[in-house]
């Protein structure tokens, strides 16, 4: 495929956005018209707006919004770097544990929390994130400790162990689940395939600066990522100190992950596919690859959520089921297209 | 003024990949480095690079350990091409080399484009610009790796000569394309910066070397003028084959010609 211009793919991809953020706006049982909309969002307008609709707009779907773009632009970054800390296009963080062991983490925290009082009281504010964030860290620890030999990180050590703790977590997962009454079961399983409809300010202002800062570091590593694709010692050949940047690059992925993880529960395919289709229309360069998939990411995540909200309204669709279902075949295509021009993108 | 390893040895699981080995790349030279599989060459190499660490010995730049440099310092000074590269992303060839200036200071873009150009023409592949790395044969990718790394040290740098450490880079190449690679790093040379290469192929240290240094066994077993070091009895010694010096009418150099075991029967 011929490579896009990079300045126009930004350009649309920005407006691509503005258009679906203002369909997450608008959307929903009910719907808002564009004066409303503006009005609410603090524009002078006379727009009649009563109270519950500015309310509609200010408390349910304006953070729903901030969280799509947050949680979608930093899987997809944390994704796009994993496939170049790997040289694997088709690493994602999945892979090394980190979604499992923070599934794990919240979902003990939800099950184990109904039999403890103490627990229940905040199990849906404070505890359920930070377990989710401390599952995760721990994964991602053991199985990057478990990778390093002498001194070095060996890259598909580290595809093995988080292949081994996700087996291990998906059956603490299964077992947690068999104790769970029906009400902890159904919230567990509602979190495990990921929604934005916990999004409240209260999340975003935590969430927030650890998503927008760890992006923003991922895509200061990006040039030193480019020479990382050549091979370790060829990147360490120009002057990369690459045991460092391993670290902090891990570091980032874990702790993005985790706190997309925490904030919105796992949400396949979005880590793993945004990277492929910015490769694809603009190559693989970093510093172009890093904050594209970043714009491309949020915009897939607010799409899928006006999907989730609207498909079976008034009933929700768990947002990872969407992102799967669309992700999956879709991703299934890109690596026939991939094996008939037998190369790694 | 050189690139030294003075006695270096490395041994890996209690193994010696290098015993003890000591070489001084000048500037201005072209040091070939041969010998039989496994003897160390490669080992060698990637003492002199910084990328191991010795077990054994000296090794330093200009004079100052190697262990007190800096990565980033280091890389403005030598460039290393590898015996094998793992580039599986669909970059375009300038981009690949491109990634060669990393370690430099940038310039405008029109002149960072010519600079890739030049580097791509050097390594006599300018012909190959725009076209997608991944779709390129083994002796193309070759060749692109070699203007990526003349690239990462094109520009003189105030500080001293520049290194240039070339494992096996006539690997893929076809005999005419041996011959430019060689001219390509016998140029550099030429411009009063060093240049260590790791070859097979005697010919070719007798055409385009100035100095060479024969390993064994982990340890050196000649050093010195190609002509005085790829002597019969020394080849037959090392690589266990016979040999022949000979000289072309109006060459410069001689050549060799080599036969095994069974053909002598």
């Amino acid at each position: 495929m011929k490579r896009l211009p990079h300045l126009p793919l930004l350009l649309a991809l920005g407006l691509a956005l503005l258009l679906a953020a203002w369909m997450a706006l608008a959307n929903g049982p009910l719907p808002l018209p564009a004066s409303k909309i503006l009005a609410a969002l603090g524009l002078p307008l006379d727009a009649d707006l009563q109270d519950y609709e500015a309310a509609t707009v200010l408390q349910l779907r304006l953070p729903r919004l901030v969280l799509a773009l947050l949680v979608g632009s930093a899987l997809a970054c944390a994704g796009a770097t994993m496939q170049g800390l790997f040289r694997n296009p088709l690493a994602e963080p999945g892979l090394a544990g980190i979604s499992g062991g923070a599934a794990l983490g919240a979902v003990g925290v939800i099950v184990l929390g109904a039999s403890l009082p103490l627990l229940a009281e905040r199990a849906s504010l404070a505890a359920l994130p930070l377990a989710a964030f401390l599952g995760g860290s721990l994964a991602a620890l053991l199985v990057a400790g478990l990778a390093r030999v002498d001194g070095h990180t060996r890259i598909g050590t580290l595809l093995l162990g988080g292949l081994a703790v996700n087996a291990v977590t998906g059956a603490g997962i299964g077992f947690l689940a068999q104790l769970a009454d029906d009400l902890a079961l159904r919230t567990a399983m509602f979190w495990m395939f990921g929604s934005l409809g916990k999004a409240g300010w209260d999340e975003i202002a935590v969430a927030a600066p650890l998503l927008v800062v760890s992006v923003a570091l991922m895509i200061r590593d990006a040039r030193a990522l480019d020479a990382l694709l050549l091979g370790e010692a060829e990147a360490s050949h120009l002057g990369v100190d690459v045991e460092a940047l391993k670290r902090r690059l891990l570091l980032l992925v874990v702790l993005s992950v985790s706190v997309a993880v925490a904030v919105s529960g796992i949400i396949g395919f979005i880590g793993l596919v945004t990277p492929h289709l910015i490769r694809l229309w603009a190559g693989p360069g970093h510093r172009f690859l890093l904050p594209a998939s970043a714009l491309l990411g949020a915009l897939l995540l607010t799409l899928a959520d006006v999907l989730a909200r609207t498909l079976l309204a008034p009933a929700e669709l768990a947002i990872g089921v969407i992102t799967t279902l669309i992700g999956g075949p879709f991703f299934l295509l890109l690596l026939l297209g991939l094996r008939r021009r037998a190369e790694l993108l | 003024m050189s690139l030294l390893a003075t006695d270096a040895g490395y041994d890996s699981a209690g193994r010696a990949l290098l015993r003890r080995a000591s070489i001084r790349i000048e500037p201005g030279e072209v040091h070939a480095i041969l010998g039989p599989n496994g003897a160390g060459k490669s080992t060698l190499l990637k003492l002199l690079a910084g990328e191991l660490r010795g077990t054994r010995g000296e090794l330093s730049l200009d004079g100052r350990p190697l262990p007190q440099w800096t990565p980033a310092a280091l890389a403005r000074r030598r460039a290393v091409l590898p015996q094998d590269e793992q580039l599986g992303f669909g970059f375009l060839v300038e981009e690949v080399v491109a990634l060669g200036r990393l370690p430099c200071p940038r310039h405008a873009p029109p002149r960072e484009q010519e600079l890739l150009r030049e580097a791509l023409a050097a390594a006599g592949v300018a012909a190959l610009w725009g076209r997608r790395y991944t779709g390129l044969s083994g002796g193309e990718r070759r060749r692109v790796q070699l203007a990526r790394v003349l690239a990462q040290v094109w520009e003189p740098q105030a500080e001293g000569p520049r290194y240039l450490l070339l494992d096996e880079p006539t690997a893929n190449l076809d005999l005419a394309h041996q011959h430019a690679c060689l001219d390509a790093a016998r140029r550099f040379a030429g411009q009063g910066n060093g240049v260590a290469v790791v070859l097979h192929d005697p010919n070719l240290a007798l055409a385009h070397a100035d100095r060479v240094t024969l390993l064994h066994d982990g340890e050196v077993a000649a050093s010195g003028r190609p002509a005085d070091v790829l002597q019969p009895q020394t080849l037959h010694r090392v690589f266990g084959i016979d040999a022949a010096l000979l000289q072309p009418p109006g060459w410069q150099h001689p050549v060799i010609a080599t036969r095994g075991q069974q053909t002598r029967a």
